[in-house]
């Protein structure tokens, strides 16, 4: 034997691997049967989705910008993911419609593929010259120094739309307040639980946990997306079965699926 | 040829490199997890050119304010001699080999303005939070009452005051944080790590592109 191999799943991460093979066919199925026609899903309405547009528009007759901000993650996070997908339509709309598009983040991971998307963007839209590099900022990597630039940005520049969809922790209010004392219309979405409160609070519109994720998907209405909500459901449905069964044969002493799973 | 630089082969290499991590995680190997251990570390090596990249950007920007004098360009040109401190503490480093974080310089700087502007912002917070919580708490519909009531009974649980005038605040403060707060939390909890499956497996797949540009 040329190389020696002792391949062996992680003590405890058994459950895991059959929970990430599961998802893997299921969210596949989803997939295959939506391009194919056998199924034609439909994502419900997401308002804060549908506002974008009308807060695009609120800006043009204004003749102030857009400001888009992912927040603190990098872009390894799936909440920055999901906001630049987000972001690259909103892009686009603002380079047809001639708004300025404003863009801050806080990790510099973000930029080459913010960079890259928001160009694209005005190039697709067939106004490659009104792409500013520098209204793709970064403005620190320190939580509150970073809050503070964009507090500055938006009140100086007196957006008319604030749109905050990415990963936030306790500077999420400071963003939401700026907005709010500039006379912005704001759509906000994260997945932290603590952070939604306050954008519930403030914000016109909120995208809550899972509804900015599937923006994406919401937004291109491409088969292969809509069918991997499809699948996320599914996951969902056996999950609720499986927590329902679960705590059941758990309360009777009977811990063997438990245990199989690897909880 | 366009198209399948810009869409395919990223694509491609984005599904082969996320399936080996993710086998990194389930599956124990020495080869193989030594292999994944060393992508991390390359991970760091491309986060510090992304640095740089952000920092070439942050001073055009900058450098343009100055140059063209249009704007208040003060906090433009104290930003642009604050490279100067990094500059003194590489060149130290590697001259001397003097920890930036040791240097007089760094600390004063650290201590003096990083430090209490960051206090400063967030105890602006509370100002905000205060705010947020009036609009909230306007009893305009049913939920807004009930998150009123509900807020009220979770403050007077918490307060001193409230166990002064009734020792019932406590365990409802309690049971609306513990039962009611945390059934909606973990809803939220879920459905997120939910959707994030589907996102990285339509990542995988090169259905989702839109993070990425169209590429079309």
């Amino acid at each position: 034997m040329l190389v020696d191999v002792a391949l062996s799943v992680r003590t405890g991460y058994s459950g895991a691997l059959l929970m990430f093979i599961l998802a893997l066919i299921i969210v596949g199925i989803g997939i295959y049967l939506t391009i194919n026609g056998v199924i034609k899903p439909r994502i419900r309405r997401l308002p804060g989705i549908d506002a974008l547009d009308e807060c695009i528009g609120r800006a043009t007759e204004l003749g102030r910008p857009v400001h888009f901000t992912v927040g603190i993650g990098g872009i390894s996070n799936v909440q920055v993911i999901a906001g630049l997908s987000i972001a690259g339509y909103v892009a686009r709309k603002c380079a047809e419609l001639g708004v300025r598009f404003l863009f801050t983040f806080s990790q510099p991971t973000v930029q080459p593929a913010a960079m890259d998307l928001i160009k694209e963007a005005y190039v697709a839209a067939g106004k490659p010259e009104d792409f500013v590099q520098e209204n793709v900022m970064w403005l620190s990597g320190r939580q509150f120094s970073f809050a503070t630039g964009v507090m500055g940005l938006v009140v100086r520049e007196r957006v008319a739309a604030n749109l905050i969809l990415g990963y936030f922790a306790a500077e999420s209010l400071i963003f939401a307040e700026a907005g709010f004392r500039a006379g912005a219309v704001q759509i906000a979405g994260t997945t932290n639980s603590y952070q939604i409160p306050f954008f519930v609070a403030t914000c016109d519109y909120t995208l809550i946990s899972e509804e900015l994720i599937t923006a994406g998907a919401y937004i291109s209405q491409e088969p292969g997306q809509v069918g991997s909500v499809l699948g996320q459901d599914y996951i969902r449905v056996i999950g609720l079965v499986l927590m329902a069964i679960g705590s059941i044969l758990y309360a009777v002493g009977f811990k063997t699926l438990t245990t199989w799973l690897g909880l | 040829m366009s198209v399948v630089l810009k869409r395919y082969i990223p694509t491609i290499i984005l599904a082969a490199l996320a399936f080996f991590m993710v086998g990194d995680t389930l599956i124990a190997e020495p080869t193989y997890n030594s292999l994944a251990t060393s992508g991390r570390s390359a991970v760091t090596i491309i986060s510090a050119f992304a640095v740089m990249l952000s920092i070439t950007l942050l001073t055009r920007i900058h450098a343009k304010r100055i140059a063209r004098k249009r704007t208040v360009i003060e906090s433009s040109v104290l930003l642009t001699c604050m490279w100067v401190t990094l500059l003194w503490g590489f060149f130290r480093f590697a001259l001397y080999g003097v920890q930036p974080t040791q240097e007089a310089v760094v600390q004063n700087i650290f201590n003096g303005i990083v430090s209490p502007g960051d206090s400063t912002i967030y105890s602006i917070l509370a100002f905000f939070i205060a705010s947020a919580a009036y609009r909230a708490f306007r009893t305009r519909s049913v939920e807004a009452t009930i998150l009123l009531a509900a807020g009220i009974l979770v403050m007077l649980g918490k307060a001193p005051i409230g166990e002064m005038i009734w020792t019932g605040f406590t365990p409802i403060s309690d049971w609306i944080m513990n039962v009611a707060n945390k059934a909606g939390s973990r809803v939220i909890l879920m459905s997120a790590i939910i959707a994030t499956i589907a996102l990285y497996i339509r990542i995988i797949l090169g259905y989702e592109r839109g993070w990425m540009g169209r590429g079309d």
